[in-house]
């Protein structure tokens, strides 16, 4: 073959592998609305900044060689913001994006290259799961096995999942491994199909509820944000990359300082003088940090507690905070795992944590002790001490309990700062008036409230300052201004010790 | 003082502090069948091995302080077998061995001495948490330096056993140990049914707020139940004997007892050719293991799986077996928890692991998927990738899916043999015939069979072996041979059999 002859096959093979899975399955695509699996890309990356590696893979069984372009998962390399990331696309019109053993090769060429080289690994998953019959019978098995490390997680450098359309078998597994994963409504994550879970189980299954983005963004906790589209999920797995460093070897990188978006007054606002009252933490992070700058996780699960990545003088936090919006602030079992897991996500990869507290005590009963409350609450007491990014703990109004050790009180945090308001004690001062005197309020009103005051007393800001178990008490209107001042002076190198990289990833 | 009357006096607060709380509270205790605190460290202990430490210390509120002795919580140290161990056993004659500042230092004391020589704390709880007064207020809560108090690194091993009401501080240890026991009619939860009744408002039962049925079935927290202090005790000294002191020794070798190769000649009663047919693994490891070695884990729980201490050849090793007895060997979320946990025990202290394989796959379902079960297959996944003591699976007969992968298979074990029994796939044929051929029993039969057959190809023993994904072919007989070879062959001659224990900080409950 000529020079000319063999550039034409170049380019004859190179649109063939371009064009996926055919016209036909494409053109159904749009009309549903989702992006292909290189639109999803373009979407992703900075322009023209991809670099495909292995577009001139195939499927391994010769009979299906010629319908397989890419081998049915885009892999390569690019950049979101100028900085560089590896990706995979799934290419749900090849084969359902099922996976085999040269798509294998693939994922496990740019993970590597991903560790190695100091960058994020984004998974953009629609998936049937394991190719038949490729992995079936002992054969099959060799195929595996290639990489006895593929599921071990050490967070090196960040992983991000975007969970697009159906995901079984390896697109799963990559999500439960990842540090944010993202979900579009109507897409499906679960172990098996809903169609191989009817066959195993002998009865019909709604794919929905076997693991639909109701299922994980409520129950499961297993995903992070939901997306109505695959342009926002895109778009916020651009965000939450904004955050973090490439790699943990670094810092967390800096951008433009911005006022927050509402004046430090509106905190007195917020907060309820009555401290019976109710308020959504929300309002008083707002007051706080870099306008535009909250990024919430995990919002719809174990709400009591809200984790959001935010910044605060453009330097990246996570702010771990009591909601006492949802179960009065009561700590249940899954706002433990919540913040279990944020804190290993802002631990290995330098982000400072800010707590702030209000908190009347972990939600006790039946419920909760059920499902081993107790193990969980542990759990986080060893994250907490495991911790070495700078840890900031800021008492709004009752911190009650155990649980004031895992809000960073009792030195589980670098600095602690009271508001007036703060209220430290064992119990609810009513609750102590039972435990303490036995006698209920109805037994004798004006003895009860006299008692009460006492323990109130007792529990103040003051006496926990006077004690040097808190640094400070702070107007809270102060509180931005405290915060910067502490994160700079606990920053240190900005690169701490990533003692939990290697914790599991579902808690 | 005259000398005498110096030692008269020390023998006088001796006694005082040795008799504990009042001689109605212990009276009521004996009536119960319940060993008091003293008496729970003769029956654990060597004889004469006990050296208290804090025997006159006492609550720091004035008011209190001649009616604390010990403050409630006897602490010290004694031995084991020979071995040395750090013990805080709580007095609940004495304030209800509730916690408070200067017990709380006894307990920082001796676990900071266990983790400091490398040996093994054993917590004796009956507590009824923090004491009140003491930790109200400011000065209660922001009492002490305890920024390490609930901070796990498996130095040596931790053990609890839960032995009357455990709240707060008594929960928490039980919660991080590496193996907890408790008896029957102890309970354990985060708050005392009277805090969470008045703080809910509900009245609640204790037994069904932290019974050994919760903990032993439903939460996992609990490894072994028993019906009284002494047998709770027994399994102490018993789970201990397995592990070394710390993580930077081996597990003690045992003398192997005789008749212990007899076992494995009764594997083919056991395990039954036809896959279809169920048989409990238990009896598996019994048959493999030295005899009268087999120490189950968390029997109740995650019951699709069995995890067992035991030796082989007078080594310790730990056992991993599917149980098709128990939902066909189908492995649900609880099994992958309990899985989890005991390879990071198994790991942290060196001890190593056989698989046994005879799985259908995980347990399918929205059951399973409501309570994370992808997030708990990659937990496991995770924590066998981490694993650095020996590994070995032994394929038994069926082996699909993801889980082949969990059990060991594909590169997740050191060395694998397969039985003549073996049968390795993607999913049970018939299943697979469904699927991927869209042939089903009720439907056309030359179809359906020719389906199944061709789902049934190539996942033979030999299949396996011809790929080199088992090293070896073996008949179910020679297992126990296999095992003892392979610790052998396996044991890190550089470490002396010491791991790396990448999951010494993991967390103490999945």
């Amino acid at each position: 073959m000529t020079m000319e002859e063999l550039a034409r096959e170049h380019e004859q093979r190179r649109a063939k592998a371009l064009a996926m899975g055919g016209p036909e399955k494409l053109a159904k695509r749009r009309e549903e609305r989702v992006l292909n699996a290189r639109e999803r890309l373009d979407a992703l990356l900075d322009r023209d900044s991809f670099i495909e590696s292995g577009l001139f893979a195939q499927a391994i069984r010769p009979e299906v060689r010629e319908v397989s372009p890419a081998d049915g998962k885009i892999a390569g390399f690019g950049r979101i913001d100028g900085r560089r990331v590896a990706v995979v696309s799934n290419d749900f019109t090849v084969l359902g994006a099922s996976s085999s053993a040269i798509n294998g090769k693939k994922i496990r060429h740019v993970k590597r290259a991903a560790t190695q080289g100091g960058m994020p690994l984004i998974l953009l998953g629609e998936s049937a799961g394991a190719r038949m019959p490729d992995r079936m019978g002992a054969t099959g098995r060799a195929m595996l096995g290639q990489d006895p490390e593929e599921y071990l997680r050490e967070r090196q450098t960040p992983w991000v999942s975007g969970v697009l359309g159906p995901c079984y078998g390896s697109s799963t597994w990559y999500s439960c491994i990842s540090d944010f994963v993202v979900m579009r409504k109507g897409a499906k994550m679960s172990v098996a199909s809903s169609r191989v879970t009817a066959v195993a189980i002998g009865k019909d299954i709604d794919a929905e509820e076997l693991g639909g983005w109701k299922l994980h963004a409520t129950t499961t906790g297993l995903i992070d944000a939901v997306a109505e589209t695959d342009e926002e999920a895109i778009g916020l797995i651009r965000r939450f990359l904004s955050y973090l460093p490439s790699h943990n070897g670094e810092a967390a990188p800096k951008t433009a300082p911005a006022e927050p978006s509402e004046p430090a007054e509106r905190i007195l606002d917020v907060l309820p003088e009555n401290r019976h009252k109710v308020y959504d933490v929300r309002g008083i992070i707002r007051c706080i940090i870099d306008a535009d700058s909250a990024f919430e996780l995990k919002p719809r699960f174990g709400r009591s507690v809200c984790t959001m990545l935010a910044r605060i003088d453009g330097q990246s936090v996570g702010i771990l905070a009591n909601n006492p919006y949802f179960k009065g602030g009561a700590i249940d079992v899954d706002a433990c795992r919540k913040a279990v897991s944020f804190m290993v996500l802002c631990d290995s990869f330098n982000i400072p944590l800010v707590f702030l507290v209000d908190q009347p005590g972990f939600l006790i009963g039946l419920e909760g002790e059920l499902r081993g409350a107790p193990g969980f609450i542990m759990n986080w007491m060893n994250a907490i001490s495991l911790v070495t990014v700078p840890k900031i703990s800021v008492v709004m109004r009752k911190s009650y309990g155990q649980a004031y050790l895992n809000m960073g009180g009792g030195r589980n945090s670098d600095e602690v700062a009271l508001w007036p308001t703060a209220d430290l004690g064992f119990v609810d001062p009513a609750v102590g008036v039972s435990i303490l005197h036995k006698i209920k309020r109805a037994d004798d009103p004006e003895r009860f409230d006299r008692l009460a005051e006492e323990l109130a007393r007792d529990s103040s800001a003051w006496q926990l300052a006077a004690l040097y178990e808190a640094q400070t008490v702070l107007d809270p209107r102060d509180t931005r201004t405290y915060l910067i001042n502490m994160l700079d002076i606990h920053r240190g190198s900005g690169v701490g010790k990533h003692r939990l990289a290697n914790w599991p990833t579902s808690f | 003082m005259a000398f005498e009357d110096i030692l008269d006096d020390l023998a006088i607060r001796r006694g005082k502090a040795l008799a504990m709380g009042t001689e109605q509270k212990l009276a009521q205790r004996r009536a119960q069948g319940l060993l008091d605190a003293r008496s729970r460290l003769d029956y654990l202990l060597d004889a004469g091995s006990f050296q208290e430490s804090g025997l006159f210390a006492a609550s720091d509120r004035k008011e209190m302080r001649d009616r604390t002795p010990a403050d409630g919580k006897i602490a010290g140290f004694g031995r084991i077998d020979g071995r040395r161990i750090g013990v805080v056993s709580n007095d609940f004659t004495v304030m209800g061995a509730s916690s408070a500042s200067i017990n709380s230092k006894k307990m920082g004391h001796v676990k900071a001495a266990a983790e400091k020589r490398g040996f093994p704390m054993v917590f004796l709880g009956e507590s009824t948490g923090a004491r009140m007064p003491d930790v109200m207020g400011a000065k209660g809560i922001g009492g002490g330096d305890t920024r390490s108090r609930y901070l796990r690194t498996r130095r040596a091993p931790w053990v609890s056993a839960v032995l009357g009401p455990c709240y707060g501080s008594s929960s928490w240890y039980a919660a991080m140990s590496d193996f907890v026991v408790m008896r029957k009619g102890a309970t354990m939860a985060v708050a005392s049914p009277r805090l969470t009744a008045l703080a809910t408002a509900e009245k609640i039962d204790d037994q069904e707020l932290g019974g050994w049925r919760l903990h032993t079935q439903s939460t996992g927290i609990v490894d072994l139940a028993t019906d009284t202090d002494e047998q709770a005790l027994d399994a102490v000294r018993r789970f201990l004997s397995y592990l070394p002191t710390h993580a930077d020794a081996a597990p003690p070798l045992a003398a192997v007892p005789e008749g212990s190769d007899d076992g494995v000649a009764t594997l083919p009663d056991i395990v039954p050719v036809a896959r279809s047919q169920v048989y409990d693994a238990r009896k598996v490891i019994t048959a493999i293991a030295d005899r009268d070695s087999v120490f189950e884990i968390k029997a109740r729980f995650g019951r699709p799986i069995a995890t067992s201490l035991a030796r082989v050849g007078g080594r310790t090793v730990g056992f991993i077996a599917n149980n098709p007895t128990v939902k066909g060997g189908a492995i649900d979320v609880d099994a992958c928890d309990k899985a989890t946990s005991f390879l990071v025990l198994c790991d942290s202290f060196n001890v190593p692991i056989v698989l046994l394989v005879d799985q259908p796959g995980f347990l399918v379902g929205v059951q399973g998927e409501a309570r994370k079960a992808v997030g708990k297959v990659m937990n496991w996944m995770n924590a066998l990738s981490l694993v650095t003591v020996p590994r070995f699976a032994i394929f038994m007969r069926k082996s699909y899916g993801q889980a082949h992968l969990n059990m060991g298979g594909a590169g997740n074990a050191d060395e694998v043999a397969a039985w003549t029994t073996a049968e390795i796939s993607f999913m049970e044929p018939e299943f697979g015939a469904a699927i991927v051929y869209g042939a089903r029993r009720d439907g056309d039969q030359d179809a359906f069979s020719a389906a199944r057959a061709e789902m049934s190809r190539d996942t033979s023993a030999y299949d396996l072996a011809s790929i080199y994904a088992a090293q070896v072919v073996i008949d179910p007989r020679e297992t126990r041979r296999w095992v003892i070879d392979m610790l052998a062959v396996r044991e890190s001659a550089v470490t002396g059999g010491v791991g790396r224990h990448l999951m010494a900080s993991w967390p103490t409950s999945f």
